[in-house]
């Protein structure tokens, strides 16, 4: 299925681009997701996504499908096809 | 989310000087003579009077808010001046703070305008948002941006969480009741850089965006990013707003049985 994942922030300075379309298997999950996003991106890319542990960062703000993904539902989430994800790391700059 | 009208002092007057000021306001959507007073009654902390707290500071005091508490340790420097519209090059080396207040009161001398020569931290917060009954978040440091947080959800006031990157602004406010700057982000996050790519202009819509929520807010009219996180790029003009839910267990806005549960405690009975 195809699940398109928008950038923001840091996130999308250290992605290098705006936003990605990925095939990934049906029933993936949003932790799934992310860790396959930290994976195929730059290094610098995976600290703003994951823990040093593999888990989802907790200031990462995560919507899916216009919604934001409440902390304890966001690693198991399935995914559903044509899905949009948006990234939102936390930002201060003042 | 509770959203409280403020009262109007009856001996909080607008004088024959502050209706010829602001008559060009006085008309504008959810302010009114009433609201004008409200401001003129009311008191706001600044947090950093940078890019963004020194935008949303200038056009508090245009708007006439009645006491500005401006918090900003340091001085004016010439990186500084691509965004911080308060200062300018012969105050270079100056204590960024005096000059601030220089300008607002030269601006608007009806605004009483106290200065802090220091940051926003867990020490002295409390002490600052005391008596205000809104708040700019305008910090480049998460530390200071959950100190004020902390301290505006345990004393009631409205905070305006006021941030950009690069060509992307966002909002969040603060109600009591509603989810807080913890909900959204528990805990300083490691990989953000104190240094940003910053346009003026940008990070002066993030002040402007702040002084508007802010003043509405003491007006009296519901804050429009209020439990939800605005997310403007300039560059499209696109405009997310993301509503946020309190987080379970938050340490700062959760109940304390939440707060409880959270530390590991057992919860009275």
């Amino acid at each position: 299925m195809t699940v398109r994942v928008e950038y923001t922030g840091q996130v999308r300075a250290a992605a290098g681009r705006h936003a990605d379309e990925l095939e990934v298997d049906a029933g993936t999950s949003l932790g799934g997701l992310v860790a396959t996003l930290a994976a195929l991106g730059p290094p610098a890319l995976r600290p703003h996504l994951l823990t040093a542990d593999g888990r989802i960062q907790p200031t990462l703000v995560v919507v899916v499908d216009g919604r934001a993904v409440p902390g304890d539902a966001r690693e198991a989430l399935v995914i559903g096809d044509h899905a949009t994800v948006v990234l939102l790391p936390p930002v201060a700059g003042g | 989310m509770r959203h409280r009208q403020p009262p109007v002092d009856a001996d909080v007057l607008l004088s024959p000087d502050e209706l010829d000021r602001y008559a060009w306001q006085l008309g504008v959507t959810d302010l009114g003579v009433a609201g004008q007073r409200r401001l003129k009654q009311a008191s706001v902390l600044v947090s950093r009077i940078g890019g963004v707290g020194g935008t949303a500071a200038l056009y508090l005091a245009a708007a006439g808010v009645g006491r500005l508490v401006l918090a900003h340790a340091g001085p004016v420097r010439r990186d500084d001046l691509n965004r911080q519209v308060l200062m300018s090059t012969p105050e270079l080396g100056r204590p960024r703070i005096e000059v601030a207040a220089e300008r607002l009161a030269a601006l608007n001398p009806h605004v009483v305008v106290e200065t802090v020569g220091e940051n926003v931290s867990e020490a002295n917060a409390s002490r600052l948002v005391a008596g205000c009954a809104a708040a700019v978040g305008a910090a480049p440091l998460f530390t200071e941006r959950l100190a004020l947080n902390a301290a505006a959800v345990s004393a009631g006031v409205v905070l305006v969480d006021a941030a950009m990157y690069d060509m992307e602004v966002r909002i969040f406010t603060v109600v009591p009741g509603g989810p807080c700057l913890a909900c959204l982000c528990p805990e300083a996050p490691p990989q953000w850089k104190r240094e940003f790519p910053v346009l003026g202009a940008v990070s002066g819509v993030a002040g402007a965006l702040a002084a508007v929520e802010v003043v509405r807010s003491l007006a009296g009219a519901a804050p429009a990013a209020a439990g939800r996180l605005v997310v403007l790029d300039v560059t499209t003009l696109a405009c997310r707003q993301v509503e946020i839910a309190p987080r379970s267990g938050c340490r700062v806005c959760g109940t304390r049985a939440d707060r409880m549960a959270s530390a590991g405690d057992t919860p009275p009975p």
